[in-house]
């Protein structure tokens, strides 16, 4: 009977996965060939899969929800539990390289789905390298967030074009973001949130937010505390820096 | 037993028309590192530059024309050079500036106003060279030092390792993102992380100052217009202009509202698009200079890598651009996409193969071990409608390493279906390698004289090499209309066909300016090189001779 055969990735006490059966190598280069299912289009991203109970059949209905967070390099997932209870309404995504994360978010919100009926319906994950595909998900003007939360930081110079932020890949996530649509950056690495900062500042769609829509954004508290790699940071007393801009369009 | 010499194939052509002159009928040939002009009628070579004499290495790759015919841009392979010369009637084929990429540039066009060369390089860069070079001032203008990143292979990112073996010594310089700044190391004591990353931290305190200058070093007038996140394989760019008008002549395309009905729009408005593709299937439509950060759309459909990209072009009365809303591509895929690139739909997929023939297995010598699955090696508008000829889009296809033109026909300006293409195909006596049509009549071919038909690695006997023209004029009446042909049985007697490839060799044995190759082994694997490189950008086709994936 399945529940003598208890899983043993799975926690017994909580029902969640445990970390340790999902344990991958700490970096995976993004420039290299992929071999996973890709979408060709993002009319072909399968909502039914992400969030059956919101899409009991995988036909498209037209004017249906779309996703509309991303968080880009989602690592175990941390920041999409939080946002989920905090957005009830709001589909969102985490898109991570590695496959072995990628698995243990997912059967963390399958778990968190039997653990609490109803809740965290609106929230899944994808393998994915998403500095290569992140437009055959998205179409033009879909997303109202994108969240990079402590990327790889790529530390040598001839890397530096593996850094998941870029100045042409801000074009891309322009495209992806709908006017007014906010990108959420932190880092524990100074050198790596100047140069997010530097990028973000620079391109023509970016404009930062004030210190008041900062203060008024409760998800901008979250950026320290939600993610595991955040809580990781406080423990040691590491410093962050953070950039957080919306999507404009210049008058022209 | 000394080695057998084969005739080097013309890699590149181009047409260049000064009309009303007597450079009326001219092409631009690449052989080797020399380009050459010559007059597609008599044979005449009227002009030559070597491209060794301006310090490059290798061959010519790509060759593109201005759009008014007044200078053509080069790329030599080895020193990855882009050259522009001109190619006005008074100083024909004189270089007029020469830039080096940190990266082999890929693929190469002019902006629709000739006023920069935009240049794709494998990184997934595309730069936008000005065609003058601007003044610098002298102390920026320091040439850059030499290599110092003591890479090693395992650090090299895979896509170095593909198309070129050897390591790129400019690897380190390769910058963008943010304006430089003055150097700062990226971790601090604070930052978590492993002792790999330790080693590193204590490697750019050391090489701080170095790296500095190394920056300011960078060509200046090397912008970056725009980047994929893997190599760029194709690019073009079009201009469309707001009142022209679309298939019903009632519709417009206004950037800010999209198709609205024509009175509604400024008349002599128009917009610039770059269109790029990439090997990860992408094809992307941005704004043209200087708004290539805005992306318009995406044409999502392809399940290969993109590596011919064709807009349709021409005029009407008015000199207003028509038809100009299609863009033809292809690759890896089996077959050619046809997209309202604007809206960015697919409107139909012409099968490459004609769905009723049995496509035979190439022959292919044994030894050949490429790929030999299609791969469009090039998509030619052929014979632009203007008001004084017909309608009809003509679309000439060329697939890498096979000896065959596929042509594809629309009576139609709109056409809405694959049925609304005519498909011809018309066998060829080497493999195609690069064309340019001459008038609405006559396209001129290059073809591979050097190896086997259907191989790109086993040459040819002597025999078979002096039976194949490097250069072939196809006439429309010849093709256009059947399904499948077969070359005229005379042809090689001293048909049509044949005529300016022979009065072509005979001009430059005159000057001493054939370039004849020893098959060695070397020089075998250089010229398959040169000529061949879009079958390897399918993916897993090097997957071997790779490293795994991933990395700690
Ligand atoms: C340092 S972790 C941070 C994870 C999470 N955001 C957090 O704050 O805990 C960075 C994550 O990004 C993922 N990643 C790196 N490059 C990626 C890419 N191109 N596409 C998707 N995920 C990527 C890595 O696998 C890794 O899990």
């Amino acid at each position: 009977m399945l529940e003598n055969n208890a899983n043993p990735t799975l926690s017994k006490s909580t029902g969640l996965p445990r970390k340790r059966f999902y344990r991958a190598r700490a970096h995976s280069n993004p420039l290299s060939d992929s071999h996973f299912p890709i979408p060709i289009s993002p009319c072909q991203v399968d909502y039914s899969l992400h969030y059956p109970q919101l899409f009991p059949s995988s036909d498209k209905i037209d004017g249906a929800k779309k996703i509309q967070f991303a968080d880009v390099g989602c690592g175990f997932g941390g920041l999409l539990i939080s946002l989920s209870t905090l957005f009830p309404e709001t589909l969102m995504i985490g898109m991570e390289l590695r496959d072995k994360v990628t698995e243990y978010v997912k059967e963390r919100i399958l778990a968190l789905r039997v653990a609490n009926p109803g809740q965290y319906q609106n929230i899944s994950v994808v393998r994915t390298n998403s500095m290569k595909y992140i437009p055959n998900y998205f179409e033009k003007g879909q997303l109202s967030k994108m969240f990079f939360l402590f990327p790889d930081p790529h530390f040598k110079e001839k890397n530096h074009r593996r850094r998941v932020i870029s100045t042409h890949l801000l074009d891309e996530y322009a495209y992806c973001l709908g006017v007014g649509g906010i990108i959420y950056t932190i880092t524990d690495v100074e050198e790596l949130g100047e140069w997010m900062k530097a990028c973000l500042e620079s391109h023509p769609l970016f404009e930062a937010l004030t210190k008041e829509e900062l203060e008024a954004d409760p998800v901008v508290k979250l950026l320290t505390s939600a993610t595991e790699e955040g809580q990781k940071v406080a423990r040691n007393g590491g410093q962050t820096f953070q950039a957080v801009y919306r999507r404009f369009m210049p008058s022209q | 037993m000394s080695l057998q010499k084969l005739r080097h194939p013309f890699q590149c052509l181009t047409r260049l028309e000064i009309p009303g002159t007597d450079h009326d009928n001219l092409l631009l040939v690449a052989l080797g590192l020399r380009v050459l002009a010559v007059n597609h009628k008599t044979g005449a070579v009227v002009g030559s530059w070597n491209a060794e004499s301006a310090g490059s290495k290798g061959s010519i790759i790509q060759m593109n024309m201005s759009n008014r015919m007044d200078y053509v841009a080069l790329v030599t392979s080895e020193d990855k050079a882009v050259h522009i010369l001109s190619t006005s009637l008074t100083c024909l084929l004189l270089p007029l500036n020469k830039r080096t990429l940190p990266k082999r540039p890929s693929c190469i066009k002019w902006s629709y106003d000739d006023k920069h060369v935009l240049v794709g390089d494998k990184f997934g860069d595309v730069y936008a060279l000005p065609l003058h070079i601007p003044v610098i001032p002298v102390e920026e203008a320091v040439s850059l030092p030499a290599d110092e990143s003591g890479k090693t292979a395992e650090e090299t990112p895979k896509e170095d390792l593909k198309p070129t073996p050897a390591p790129d010594p400019e690897d380190v310089a390769a910058e963008d993102g943010p304006p430089a700044k003055r150097y700062k190391p990226s971790a601090s004591e604070l930052t978590v992380h492993s002792g790999r990353n330790r080693q590193a931290l204590e490697n750019q305190k050391r090489t701080a100052a170095m790296k500095h200058d190394q920056r300011k070093a960078h060509d200046p007038t090397l912008n970056i217009a725009l980047g994929h996140v893997s190599m760029l394989t194709a690019l073009t760019c079009t201009r469309v202009a707001s009142t022209r008008a679309t298939a019903d002549d009632t519709m417009c395309y206004s950037r800010e509202q999209g198709y609205i009905w024509s009175d509604e729009v400024n008349i002599g408005e128009y917009h610039d698009y770059i269109i790029t593709a990439d090997r990860d299937e992408h094809i992307r439509i941005s704004r043209g200079l200087p708004q290539t950060h805005i992306i318009e759309n995406y044409c999502f459909g392809h399940t290969s890598f993109i590596s011919a990209l064709c807009v349709c072009d021409g005029q009407d009365s008015g000199g207003y651009h028509y038809a100009g809303n299609l863009l033809f591509s292809g690759g890896g895929d089996d077959w050619i996409g046809v997209w309202d690139w604007l809206k960015g739909t697919l409107i139909c997929k012409i099968p490459l193969d004609d769905p009723t023939q049995q496509q035979p297995q190439p022959p292919g010598a044994p030894d050949d071990k490429t790929d030999r699955r299609t791969a469009v090696s090039g998509i030619w508008q052929w014979a632009i409608p203007t008001p004084t000829t017909d309608d009809w889009i003509r679309i000439a296809i060329a697939c890498e390493g096979e000896p065959r033109i596929i042509t594809l026909t629309c009576t139609s300006l709109a056409p809405k279906s694959a049925s609304d293409f005519e498909r011809a195909e018309y066998k060829l006596p080497g493999n195609m390698l690069d064309m340019e049509y001459i008038d609405t009549e006559t396209i001129i071919i290059s073809l591979d004289s050097m190896h086997e038909v259907s191989s790109t690695e086993t040459l040819r006997d002597a025999n078979s090499e002096k039976s194949c023209p490097r250069l072939f004029l196809l006439h429309n009446s010849e093709f256009l209309f059947a399904t499948t042909q077969e070359p005229d049985d005379n042809a090689d007697t001293g048909g049509v066909p044949f005529d300016v490839d022979q009065k072509v060799a005979a001009s430059l044995a005159e000057k001493g300016l054939d370039v004849e190759i020893e098959a060695t082994p070397e020089n075998q694997a250089k010229m398959k090189d040169v000529l061949y490189g879009i079958r390897s950008l399918r993916k897993g086709f090097y997957e071997k001779a790779q490293e795994p994936a991933e990395e700690e």
